[in-house]
């Protein structure tokens, strides 16, 4: 049952972190690969408020949300002098950048030893007191944070403000004769999806309660966007199924039975056909509705 | 017959094939339970540490084939249960923890490949009350979070990092430039403890440098501000695949500089890649004990090459212990297993003739434990 929980939330975590990037990939066409700095900056300031300071994991949590926010609005303004593969690589250059901070600031993050005994949440007024003990009450509280990113996001996507954001994924330069100011859109939605990573770090921070650089380096960034390509770009519940699917899928592996001294071997090469063929035959994602 | 009839006999029948079923098994495990004893392993086996993760696997498999060949823990064969996590790989780490205690069910885990994985795991197998044996968990481990069921047979550090200073002071190298790999807590908790001795042996550091990129192979910057500095050597934690890179350019660029480094660049594939270049090289390395060169016959015998690592002698020791405490509790997990690990006195092991856990479950290592070592006409010999 433990381990059951334990992939749930996980699910609620990468599910977030699905979420929020289709939000900028997806619905508005801009091929981040960033989004992994801002799932640390958010697991990195909880980190840091509830080891040093001793601070309430919710406070940390929007705290976690503000710093998120406010280096993806300075890097969102950098990043909107950029168009489509440039933007790419512009964004693949930030991730190394925050992760080499994470890595060098030693002061600050404690480098390569990073940060153990993150505290779990907890919560009261009063006398009232709640601290949440075990996984399974984990586990209701990433859920309710997912939910709230999700309805978060269908807002977002159903809105006025949803449908520039789809308009400029179809033809920015369209959208601009009409009087858009396409960069604030783009902006704006960049620094939403920042911020709703940082929860999801937040989150992993307090679960796992032990973070290190090394959980945030680019190729996270890359697991992250072939989620919302495997689930469907531009559907949301498609982000959800994708990272069902690829939590789900290493997970399985683990049980076909294989000699222990290629299982492990043979699991990433099985894995990775496995995405191979999906793509190839599905290349959609799972509930998508355009290839990327 | 009435249909209520047929109920009662039905819940009667269902009952009674339950009950002998419970009745069946605990016959089974009063008589002696044959199962196969569940221990598992978790190292890097892909990604990022795989190149000593694989051969921590090795030795553990070794010790599982010896204890299985010699009729097993009372009785009952080992099932070695192995799963793979890369350093960088955390959720992962947590993942594959529940799995083998919570769906697996093993009686003890040895693993990690280095600290990260373990410090995601920890609270698992304390919460699961799983004994955990590392094989080269640094003492930094611990001292933020004090967990009971984790031990680790691997050196305290910081001795060979004072036989590396002592070998300093007797060859009068006063100032040396030390060299920071980047990348893992490993290499940054050995870092510190070079820095924080070096005083105590007459050794100045004179410059400190960071390779910021955890990914060089090109310390050819790095060498030229060495160079500058004219120190009396280079200190830098290296292991067998940072070893060749940089002891060849820091042949072409400083010369006879020597390079001093710990145990992770007494590296056979390092050797087998660049020797020459290795003999300017200065390195702290564990004694041999009595049962090492016995070991190494039957690892090679099992595997076709040398141990390239310490760490497979401490992952074979982990689970020899781990193997013996079993005996000791007929089999019996959780914290029985736990206070007989914690007991642990005077094992005669292949890295330690006497591994001993102290009170954090770490091995009390002795001050003389490590020795001088270099490489003369490509093999590996003692300093004298």
């Amino acid at each position: 049952m433990e381990y059951l929980i334990h992939l749930t939330i996980l699910f609620a975590i990468y599910g977030i972190l699905g979420l929020s990037l289709n939000l900028v990939v997806g619905y508005t066409g801009l091929l981040s690969v960033t989004h992994a700095a801002f799932y640390g900056i958010g697991a990195y300031a909880t980190a840091i408020l509830l080891t040093s300071f001793g601070v309430n994991f919710f406070v940390s949590v929007l705290a976690a949300i503000i710093v998120s926010a406010v280096i993806a609005l300075l890097i969102g303004l950098i990043l909107s002098k950029f168009d489509d593969d440039y933007y790419a690589l512009a964004s693949f250059g930030f991730n190394i950048i925050i992760f080499s901070v994470f890595l060098n600031w030693q002061e600050l993050t404690r480098g390569p030893l990073g940060i153990p005994g993150i505290g779990k949440p907890s919560f009261g007024i009063s006398n009232f007191q709640f601290l949440i003990s075990n996984n399974l009450e984990f586990l209701i509280l990433a859920l309710l944070f997912l939910g709230l990113i999700y309805f978060t996001s269908r807002f977002i996507v159903n809105s006025s403000f949803g449908r520039i954001l789809k308009a400029i994924r179809e033809d920015e330069k369209a959208i601009q004769i009409f009087g858009y100011n396409t960069l604030y859109y783009k902006l704006a939605i960049f620094v939403i999806s920042a911020a709703m990573a940082s929860v999801a770090g937040s989150l992993f921070a307090s679960y796992i309660t032990f973070i290190d650089p090394s959980s945030f380096w680019l190729m996270e960034s890359i697991f992250i966007l072939a989620i919302v390509i495997l689930g469907g770009l531009s559907n949301l519940k498609g982000s959800l199924l994708g990272a069902l699917f690829l939590i789900l899928l290493p997970e399985a592996l683990r049980f076909v039975g294989m000699p222990n001294d290629i299982a492990a071997q043979m699991r990433q090469v099985i894995y990775g056909v496995i995405l191979i063929l999906l793509m190839l035959y599905r290349p959609q994602g799972l509930a998508g509705e355009y290839k990327i | 017959m009435t249909k209520t009839a047929k109920i009662i006999i039905g819940v009667v029948v269902i009952v009674l094939i339950a009950w002998l079923g419970y009745f069946y098994k605990k016959q089974a495990t009063q008589m002696g339970n044959t199962e196969p004893i569940k221990i598992g392993s978790i190292f890097a086996l892909t990604g990022l540490g795989a190149s000593q993760g694989e051969q921590e696997l090795k030795g553990v498999q070794l010790a599982v084939k010896e204890i299985n060949e010699a009729g097993g823990i009372s009785g009952r064969q080992i099932e070695l249960i192995s799963e793979d996590v890369s350093l960088d790989k955390l959720n992962v780490a947590g993942s594959v923890a529940h799995k083998l205690v919570d769906i697996d069910k093993v009686m003890a885990i040895v693993g990690t490949t280095w600290d990260e994985p373990a410090q995601a795991i920890l609270p698992i197998i304390e919460a699961a009350k799983v004994p955990m044996v590392g094989q080269n968990q640094t003492r930094a481990l611990k001292k933020d979070n004090p967990f009971n069921y984790f031990f680790s047979t691997w050196y305290d550090n910081e001795v060979g990092v004072r036989e590396l200073l002592s070998y300093a002071q007797k060859m009068r190298l006063k100032k040396v430039v030390i060299v920071r790999p980047i990348g893992a807590g490993f290499y940054q908790y050995v870092s510190d403890k070079i820095s924080s001795n070096a005083k105590e042996f007459g050794v100045e550091i004179i410059e400190d440098i960071n390779l910021n990129n955890p990914t060089v192979n090109d310390f050819r910057t790095d060498l030229a501000k060495i160079k500058i500095k004219k120190p009396d050597a280079v200190i830098i934690v290296l292991n067998g695949f940072t070893g060749c890179p940089f002891l060849k350019q820091a042949g072409e660029i400083i010369g006879n500089v020597p390079v001093l480094s710990t145990e992770g660049s007494g590296d056979y594939y390092a050797l087998s890649q660049c020797s020459k270049s290795m003999e300017n090289l200065y390195f702290s390395y564990p004694k041999e004990t009595s049962e090492y060169a016995s070991f190494v016959e039957r690892y090679d015998k099992a595997f076709g090459a040398s141990p390239s690592t310490p760490s497979v002698m401490t992952a074979y020791d982990a689970l020899k212990i781990i193997a013996k405490s079993l005996e000791s509790t007929n089999g019996e997990g959780g914290e029985k297993l736990q206070k007989v690990l914690a007991q642990t006195k005077s094992y005669k092991g292949v890295s330690l003739n006497d591994i001993s856990f102290d009170e954090l479950g770490f091995v009390a290592t002795p001050l003389d434990a490590f020795e001088m070592r270099t490489v003369k006409d490509g093999k590996f010999v003692k300093i004298r």
